[in-house]
């Protein structure tokens, strides 16, 4: 017995801290803290630096917010991470989101919060030299099926009045068909309604389109109330499509339980980062709906939501615009994307996000001067447009 | 031509020449009394400015007719809600301030992705309190007298010594027999306090979990407490419908719910019996009225929210006054510094708040005292909740 707790007490003393030099060993995992960050305003994105004691930086795609006011709350939210281990990334994202009870969600700090997710997410996969949807349990797939491509394209809509005309209802029919010829039998069209179809009008535009088997319909409602959507469900047999302005697990579940949508499309730029994405796919996964991704950003902003989606296991399809200058400015955000003849895109490089930055045309594009518009729109008597 | 056709084309003739006459008077350019413009017609915002003082931000909206109006931003970093109430101002100059509902629609459309949430909602709200104000003075009337007219002709205000509100602070998910004991006493306390004839309202500040909240619920009497506040965080109202099954107290939430479609659901799903509309939270004066109006469909009483200085609890008031339905309102002298503003109403020995004179929101900023505050430094709160036992941050 003596020997046996002599033994013990000696195991105890080994693996104790203060004993066991091992245990006392920091790592680089350990001790990686994050010592500062800079936002630089390049229209219409406000790209974020984060840097840490090791040597290694993160960057996060800051989109789809007034840059006035996003940067300086980017700026003012860097005291809630300064000097955290980056690693923490699911702490993090908590310790922001439950700063101050009264700014809880909401467009301007979720954007802003997805911004800074990301840009840990691809210091993360720095430190362990892996591109991040390993991290993520990933990949789950070896390429990913984007549009627009010969074989999916998505047509828009402009904001229509309340009820359709027939002429107004033809001309969008039109499109379609013209899509649909374009792509062929073997080839996806999709509508974005953008919110800019009122629901009467949408019902009756939904009955003409059924011959020409759209993928979805995309924003059939402008996001608040679930009723709405709960409605057009109940008319409209193509499936309804929609996420990118809703954040978070919180504003995405309705959809699932309400069974409003087939088809989920957050913006991991939008809805609150990898972290954010991630779960929402997970809620999804136990729905049976798959992810069409909604993205419109650099290719920084990009390669956040391709990683995400190379690792989950529902997932249709991937808006892709690495081309349009408006959503790139400047060049700055730069990766290699090869789109196969089918319409598939590979996976993102890594470590981290995989994206190269030109850190000089950055800066000097940061320091010329931005401007930035409020956008808004009218229907016929003068009333604002809501979409 | 006989007698009949001869007076049939003169009386043609004389229709026709007629209508010409009167189509020539009627027509704007010809009739004087249709050019005659009216300050209404005629007003417009010309600047706005945004002063960040303290935790808050005070809004100052000019006109060309001199008239000007102030609102108040509540609760969010204040730097950050001056640049944007600056960044929006783009859409509201040269515009007409009387037109509140157009510009409330333009400001809350004006950007697809910039749709609600705190910092747009709180911002909107400033400037609706702005607009209400500057069209009250131009028609040399209270705001209330413009949205139909008092229900009340005074304001049942707390704290009061008829009216307490004890709360609690972030808890953990499940509470020990000693911890319930703790807040039973307190809340009894408080209860003796204010008597059988007052107001005891228990603010859980969504603190208190939902295992924790239901467990506290059932050890309390039917009458120790009128409502609980904040039962749970906003978020997912399946988790309000849970609580609700679980609980016989009245249930009350709403401080951090903006417009008319985050309170729906409170009200269609049955889980709030008092809901709690903050007037700078959930839009300002137009959408407190529209929730007051949703809240009469389901017979569900306010009982506003309010941490504002008495320039928001002002137009709070204008609100409450014509909500068919209301209970108590929540009123904190100490948040106004001293000396900002001059109020046109006052508390009396029963805790009733006497209805703001007028005209528009009836409370005065001081502008030096404001240029005064405006300069002290102040360093921006980003609180982040207490910690739980384990280390990890609490939601509330």
């Amino acid at each position: 017995m003596g020997a046996a707790a002599a033994g013990h007490a000696l195991i105890a003393d080994s693996v104790s801290h203060a004993n066991n030099p091992a245990a006392n060993v920091d790592d680089r995992h350990s001790t990686i803290k994050i010592t500062g960050m800079r936002a630089t305003w390049v229209n219409p994105n406000v790209f974020l630096r984060i840097e840490t004691n090791h040597g290694i930086i993160g960057w996060g795609d800051l989109k789809g917010v007034d840059p006035r006011v996003s940067k300086p709350l980017a700026e003012s939210l860097f005291e809630l991470i300064n000097g955290e281990n980056p690693t923490r990334i699911e702490h993090l994202w908590q310790k922001i989101f439950r700063a101050h009870r009264d700014i809880r969600g909401g467009p301007f700090l979720i954007h802003t919060l997805a911004a800074i997710d990301m840009a840990l997410w691809d210091i993360a996969g720095k430190l362990w030299g892996v591109p991040v949807y390993r991290l993520l349990g990933g990949p789950t797939r070896d390429r990913i099926r984007v549009y627009h491509t010969k074989q999916a394209v998505k047509v828009p809509a402009a904001p229509e009045e309340h009820s359709g005309t027939p002429a107004a209802i033809d001309a969008i029919v039109e499109r379609i068909k013209d899509a649909r010829k374009k792509v062929g039998p073997t080839g996806a069209v999709m509508f974005d309604a953008h919110s800019a179809i009122p629901p009467a009008t949408l019902i009756q535009l939904a009955s003409a389109l059924k011959p020409y088997d759209l993928l979805f319909i995309e924003e059939p409602a402008v996001p608040g109330n679930i009723e709405v959507f709960k409605r057009l469900k109940q008319h409209i047999s193509i499936p309804l499509a929609a996420g990118e302005r809703d954040r978070t697990i919180y504003e995405m579940l309705p959809y699932l339980l309400h069974r409003c949508l087939d088809i989920l499309q957050p913006d991991c730029c939008h809805t609150g980062g990898i972290t954010s994405m991630k779960k929402i796919a997970t809620l999804a996964e136990a729905f049976f709906v798959p992810l069409a991704p909604h993205c419109t950003a650099s290719n920084l902003g990009i390669a956040a939501s391709l990683h995400v989606t190379a690792s989950i296991p529902f997932f249709l399809i991937h808006e892709f615009y690495p081309e349009n200058g408006g959503f790139n400015p400047k060049g700055i955000m730069r990766m290699e994307w090869k789109v196969d003849a089918d319409g598939y895109v590979g996976l993102p490089n890594g470590p981290g996000l995989g994206i190269d930055v030109d850190e000089k045309k950055l800066e000097e594009e940061g320091k010329k001067p931005q401007t930035y518009r409020w956008p808004g729109r009218t229907l016929k008597d003068g009333s604002i447009a809501d979409y | 031509m006989n007698q009949s056709r001869r007076k049939l084309i003169a009386a043609v003739g004389a229709m026709t020449a007629g209508q010409a006459f009167l189509d020539d008077n009627v027509k704007a350019d010809s009739n004087p009394a249709g050019l005659v413009a009216d300050r209404s017609s005629t007003i417009r915002i010309k600047s706005m400015k945004a002063t960040p003082a303290g935790s808050k931000v005070y809004l100052k909206m000019e006109t060309n007719h001199g008239i000007t109006g102030w609102g108040e931003i509540d609760q969010l970093e204040p730097k950050v809600a001056a640049a944007l109430a600056t960044s929006l101002f783009e859409l509201l100059d040269g515009e007409n301030p009387t037109r509140i509902e157009y510009l409330w629609q333009k400001l809350f459309r004006a950007h697809r992705n910039i749709r609600g949430g705190p910092f747009m909602i709180h911002t909107i709200a400033g400037i609706d309190m702005a607009l209400w104000d500057i069209t009250g003075k131009l028609w040399n009337t209270p705001i209330y007298r413009i949205l139909g007219g008092p229900c009340r002709d005074k304001i049942l205000v707390y704290p009061s010594i008829r009216a307490t509100k004890p709360g609690a602070g972030p808890s953990e998910f499940s509470g020990t027999p000693a911890e319930l004991q703790r807040f039973v006493d307190y809340i009894k306390a408080e209860r003796k306090k204010v008597g059988p004839n007052g107001i005891v309202i228990f603010d859980a500040h969504c603190a208190l979990p939902p295992p924790f909240l239901i467990q506290l619920a059932n050890a309390l009497d039917p009458t120790d407490v009128n409502f609980m506040e904040e039962i749970a965080v906003p978020g997912n109202i399946e988790v309000f419908k849970r609580i609700k099954q679980a609980v016989k107290i009245p249930l009350a939430s709403g401080e951090r719910d903006r417009t008319i479609y985050e309170f729906l659901p409170y009200l269609q799903e049955k889980c709030l019996d008092v809901i709690q509309p903050d007037c700078a939270h959930c839009g300002g004066i137009t959408q407190m009225v529209k929730i007051a109006t949703l809240a009469e469909l389901y017979f569900t009483p306010l009982a506003p929210h309010a941490v504002t200085t008495e320039l928001g609890i002002s137009a709070s008031f204008h609100a409450t006054a014509v909500a068919p339905f209301f209970i108590i309102h929540e009123y904190y002298p100490q948040i106004t510094p001293a000396g900002l503003i001059r109020k046109s109403w006052s508390v009396d020995k029963d805790g009733y708040a006497s209805l703001p004179q007028g005209p528009g929101l009836g409370a005065e900023i001081d502008e030096q005292k404001l240029e005064e505050l405006a300069k002290k430094p102040h360093k921006p709160e980003w609180p982040t909740r207490g910690r739980l036992k384990d280390g990890s941050i609490a939601d509330y």
